[in-house]
């Protein structure tokens, strides 16, 4: 035979077991059960209660006759005994009253048939059975016992007194009753909510796989619109180097250069956005005019206003300087005027505009770009959702989800607000206010010259990519300076070691051995103090801790000018 | 000779009959008397309660003593108030110091006055209506064949003594002056 109710239960686990316990009807049962017992107890405690009090009761009426016979008695007038003794029969329970002399002899009293009176009068303890209680009392005066007095009376019968209790016993077995159905029902409840807890985790599971796999589907996306764009871009470059090798025109040669960097320079761009999507590049905010910006986006925008869309732009002049990444403002802004093209399927007009918004009332200056557009509208019950990653109410194949929410997450990394308004039918507006910086901003120079070497110095230059190598280090023989290669961190030290006399060293970040770009600086600075180092890179997870330290940084693919333009000042600084 | 002798014997008889059947009923009577004398007791108070504690409770006759024997087997073993109880027979002109009730039977002597010695003392004096003795605060008297008293309260009261409303509203008269 099994046992299951004395199975062991481990400490850890018995609140648990408690908690599953109190689900139970089981549970409700027993305590309707222990209310039931608590009733009875109770009930069988009052009438304990109630018998004791009626045989106190029974006593003082004993002693109240004695004192009031004690005359009578002593002297035998028996007609004021009489009186005395029948004044009780006004009470039914008494069932038999006997008065005795000093000597036991009984005197007077009446009894009830079949009750019977003593034949001897003497003090007695009270003595109570189930049906009824007997008291004496002596009859004292002055302090001389004149005689006794015998009462005998009835108690409720069980059914008089059950009576008393129906109604006690009715409240209770109604509670009891009201407990075992409100645990019955909290037990099916519970069960009921572990079943929905139980759906709603594997729904959210389900939720999780479906996000991921839109994720996946934006990725693909993403990567083959990147991979056409590369095409294109190679396209150029390796077409344009083929027709170099076809011709000794110089003005075509000219032409073809710029094609080939103007293609380069596009590529270099991709990359650029493709590490702010993946959110690995911190916003590099500058301090920029938005008029600026905002203008110079003319041919990109333009390209997005076909099919009998229009675009106006009206900005506001004396813009104040707003501190951003604009590289990230130009995405954001990009993402802003598709969304406004895809809801103008028919054309309509696409309106930018920016003005400066006063602060009043403690509200700090703000800037306000405003991109309206005279399309569908959004409807309210998505307005809420429209900034959630990988929220889209395009068709599968046509959006990623991910525009409205780089758009948010953008404005409130700088510290803006967006603001959203639509009427379907009628169009949406989507306002970016951005807090006014209190510096000037930094104009772009457009085209720095190559800083020349002012003297022939050494560059140690730690490269494992061969071909990255070569390429540097032709651009360092260009700029005027002696370059040695070194193909890792160690043999970066070595050569160090060796002592050959070198004015910098210029190292890549990410490099196979035990010392990486950052170590390697870190080991140059402990053991030659005075020896400077830049660091090149591609990856900016990495770039965000040197950039911490102050180490000078170039970030790859950089150009020739800005090569010659971070030697010169990191020489001339130390 | 034998006739008068018998007819002498037979009054002898009846005579003895006729005294017999007197001295039964005196005996009984006299009995309950004696029962209630000491059964008054318990319903009087005596001022100086406190002051005769220890000493004996003491009943005196004065006078002849109509009880005999009866009261002292009334009184033997009971105690009032705690104290034992004592019958003190004073014969005509007694003592009366340290009574604390007086029973005046009949007397014969010139000038009987039994309770002016007592006069203004807390003395519970007791006489039964028969003997002719007045002046008593408690007196027997005979009513339907049954042994009844009546009450002088103001006397009693003026004597320093408290008598019991339940002895009163027992009494057949009760005086209050």
């Amino acid at each position: 035979m099994k046992m299951r109710v004395g199975s062991p239960v481990r400490p850890a686990s018995l609140k648990a077991w408690i908690k599953q316990l109190m689900a139970t009807p089981l549970a409700a049962a027993i305590i309707a059960l222990l209310l039931l017992l608590a009733g009875v107890v109770f009930t069988l405690q009052v009438d304990r209660i109630g018998r004791t009090e009626k045989l106190r009761q029974a006593s003082v009426q004993a002693q109240i006759l004695a004192s009031g016979i004690a005359a009578p008695l002593a002297f035998g007038d028996e007609a004021t005994l009489r009186e005395y003794l029948e004044a009780l029969r006004a009470d039914p329970q008494i069932i038999a009253v006997g008065a005795y002399d000093a000597t036991g002899r009984f005197v007077a009293g009446y009894n009830v048939v079949p009750t019977r009176l003593p034949d001897h009068g003497r003090l007695a303890e009270p003595a109570m059975t189930a049906r009824d209680l007997t008291v004496t009392a002596a009859v004292v005066q002055g302090g001389t016992r004149l005689g006794t007095v015998y009462l005998r009376a009835t108690l409720d019968s069980w059914q008089r007194r059950a009576t008393r209790y129906a109604g006690l016993a009715a409240i209770v077995l109604m509670a009891s009753l009201l407990i075992a159905t409100l645990g019955a029902s909290y037990a099916s409840l519970h069960e009921a909510h572990a079943r929905l807890q139980e759906e709603t985790a594997s729904r959210q599971q389900a939720e999780e796989a479906l996000r991921q796999s839109q994720k996946m589907e934006a990725l693909g996306q993403l990567t083959g619109g990147v991979a056409h764009d590369f095409n294109n871009l190679l396209m150029v470059a390796s077409g344009s180097l083929d027709l170099m090798d076809r011709t000794d025109d110089p003005a075509r040669l000219d032409r073809l250069k710029a094609g080939i960097r103007h293609a380069v320079d596009r590529g270099a761009k991709l990359t650029q956005q493709l590490l702010a999507f993946s959110r690995r590049s911190p916003l590099k905010a500058e301090v920029v005019d938005l008029g600026d910006r905002i203008r110079g986006m003319d041919t990109l925008l333009d390209r997005l206003t076909t099919n009998g869309i229009s675009l106006k732009t009206s900005i506001a002049s004396n813009l104040w300087p707003v501190e951003i990444d604009p590289s990230e403002l130009e995405v954001a802004l990009l993402n802003v005027v598709i969304n406004a093209r895809d809801a103008m399927p028919q054309g309509g007009l696409v309106t930018i505009s920016a003005e400066n918004l006063p602060g009043d009332g403690g509200a700090p200056d703000q800037v306000r770009i405003a991109i309206s557009d005279t399309g569908t509208g959004i409807p309210p019950d998505v307005l809420d959702r429209i900034f959630e990653p990988f929220f889209t109410t395009k068709g599968a194949g046509h959006g990623t989800g991910l525009g409205l929410s780089q758009v948010y997450g953008f404005v409130r990394a700088s510290g803006g607000d967006i603001q959203v308004e639509s009427v379907p039918g009628q169009g949406t507006r989507i306002t970016l206010l951005l807090p006014r910086s209190t510096l000037s901003p930094i104009r772009s120079q457009p085209e720095q010259p190559v800083v020349e070497a002012a003297s022939k110095r050494r560059i140690l230059l730690v490269e494992d990519n061969d071909t990255v190598a070569e390429m540097v280090g032709g651009m360092l023989d260009e700029i005027g300076y002696e370059q040695e290669r070194a193909a890792s961190g160690d043999e970066a030290l070595v050569r160090l070691e060796q002592g050959a006399n070198f004015a910098l060293v210029l190292s890549d970040m990410i490099m196979p051995g035990k010392l990486n770009g950052l170590d390697l600086v870190h080991e140059i600075g402990r053991r030659w103090p005075r020896m400077p180092a830049v660091l090149m890179t591609g990856f900016s997870e990495a770039s965000i801790s040197a950039r911490g330290e102050g180490i000078p940084l170039l970030t790859k693919p950089f150009s020739i000018q800005s090569l010659s333009a971070q030697i010169n000042d990191t020489l001339s600084r130390s | 000779m034998r006739g008068p002798r018998l007819a002498v014997l037979m009054l002898c008889a009846m005579f003895v009959g006729l005294w017999t059947a007197h001295a039964r009923a005196a005996p009984l009577e006299q009995a309950v008397k004696a029962s209630f004398l000491f059964k008054f007791a318990p319903f009087v108070e005596w001022p100086d309660n406190g002051a005769g504690a220890g000493k004996p409770f003491t009943i005196c006759v004065v006078g002849e003593d109509p009880f005999g024997a009866t009261l002292d087997e009334v009184v033997r073993g009971q105690r009032i108030s705690g104290r034992s109880v004592n019958v003190r027979r004073l014969g005509d002109s007694g003592n009366a110091a340290g009574c604390q009730m007086l029973f005046a039977g009949r007397s014969s002597s010139a000038g009987y006055a039994p309770f002016a010695a007592v006069a203004g003392q807390p003395v519970l004096t007791v006489s039964d209506q028969k003997s002719g003795v007045q002046g008593s605060m408690i007196q027997f008297v005979m009513q339907a064949g049954r042994v009844r008293f009546q009450i002088d309260e103001g006397a009693a009261r003026s004597n320093g003594l408290v008598i019991s409303s339940k002895l009163l509203g027992l009494a057949i008269s009760v005086e209050r002056k």
